[in-house]
């Protein structure tokens, strides 16, 4: 039982670890801005609702495409200066997705979790993740002039809600 | 409650919070001011109680995080979900204490005042809650009904037609974050629709 715990426990370390790494170290490769958190949401879901019904073809009738959840959070630099911005992606167990933007001033992007072909247009940049149930959403950055919001939709039913952003700095 | 210590005052925040929704969820005899009379009670009483007062604490106390009201739980057709990240590096508890009115589905009116008989539970204000421990980075989806379509961590028992739901989220850490939302219970659900969770804990 003992030895059960102390494994549980190294278990939940290393995923720390690992999770903690996603923010503390890949900010070296970016030239070495110190980033912090400036939102952070509960409520990311990617992929097809993971009810019980899914594995027991609860889709007959309805396109699979069509219920195919994605995340899509736009951020805008409102700054006069350039800003890195950091988007880490986790899923229910804490494995994060890393995605990286040099925002110049005054300009926008939209990052979109997809799996489906990428969505045409200059300011939409697709994020490719793998299944998130339920996962957590943390936005870093250099500067604080940054504005994020975020949505997650399917392609029938269209908005189904919107995160709550949380404003850390 | 002898003084107003630094440990009230998170739940004297969410009692203030939860004034204008204690009306609506409060006993059908009582007045408007007992509604919220009582809620100013059992929230105060529960961070007394939850502080570890008398007994061995275990890490830090839970603190109310965020309140809401507005959610229903109408099964099968409709459920509400918290979902709650960790945003932080240290793993946490979040309990989910929801407290609604059992409604007698044919007129959507409490149960009681229709004076509905071989219903035991309807008319009355229920409580459901729920403990999750959240690794670093995870999340836990907190349901009030197992659905077929989506996916729910802690099953809140919140069954049949429960409205309005108000509820508070409680944790033993200050980084963890939640969104709440009402879902239908479909495979695309159309008619999903978010609830305002306040931050209460400053």
């Amino acid at each position: 039982m003992t030895k059960m715990t102390t494994m549980t426990k190294i278990k939940g370390a290393a995923l720390a670890a690992c999770a903690c790494a996603a923010i503390a170290c890949a900010a070296p490769a970016l030239a070495g801005p110190k980033l912090k958190q400036i939102y952070r949401f509960s409520g990311v879901a990617v992929g097809l609702p993971a009810g019980d019904l899914v594995d027991d073809g609860g889709f007959a009738g309805v396109d699979e495409a069509d219920a195919e959840r994605i995340v899509q959070l736009s951020c805008n630099n409102f700054g006069e200066a350039g800003a890195v911005l950091k988007v880490v992606f986790y899923d229910q167990n804490a494995t994060p997705y890393v995605f990286d933007k040099y925002l110049e001033p005054d300009e926008a992007v939209a990052i979109t979790t997809s799996q489906a072909p990428a969505l045409p247009g200059p300011t939409v940049r697709v994020f490719r993740t793998g299944e998130i149930r339920a996962g957590l959403g943390i936005v870093l950055s250099n500067r604080t002039e940054i504005a994020c919001s975020a949505l997650v939709a399917a392609a029938a039913a269209g908005s189904l809600y919107q995160p709550r952003l949380e404003r850390v700095n | 409650m002898k003084t107003f210590g630094s440990k009230t005052l998170p739940g004297m925040a969410a009692v203030l919070l939860l004034v204008s929704g204690a009306a609506t969820v409060g006993p059908g005899a009582m007045a408007a001011d007992d509604a919220a009379a009582l809620h100013v009670v059992s929230v105060v009483a529960d961070a007394e109680r939850e502080s570890g007062r008398g007994k061995k604490r275990q890490g830090p106390e839970f603190r109310p995080l965020y309140a809401f009201t507005g959610g229903i739980a109408f099964s099968p057709q409709l459920h509400t979900d918290i979902i709650c990240s960790n945003a932080g590096r240290r793993g946490g508890k979040v309990k989910v204490v929801l407290t609604g009115q059992v409604q007698d589905v044919v007129g959507l009116a409490p149960a009681a005042e229709r004076g509905a008989e071989g219903n035991e539970s309807a008319g009355g204000i229920s409580v459901f809650r729920g403990t999750a421990f959240v690794p670093p980075f995870a999340t836990r989806i907190f349901g009030t009904d197992v659905s077929d379509f989506h996916f729910v961590n802690v099953d809140l028992g919140a069954d049949g037609l429960i409205l309005p739901l108000s509820g508070v989220i409680k944790s033993n850490r200050k980084d963890v974050v939640c969104t709440a939302h009402v879902v239908a219970n479909q495979v695309l659900p159309t008619d999903a629709s978010d609830l305002q969770l306040e931050r209460i804990d400053g």
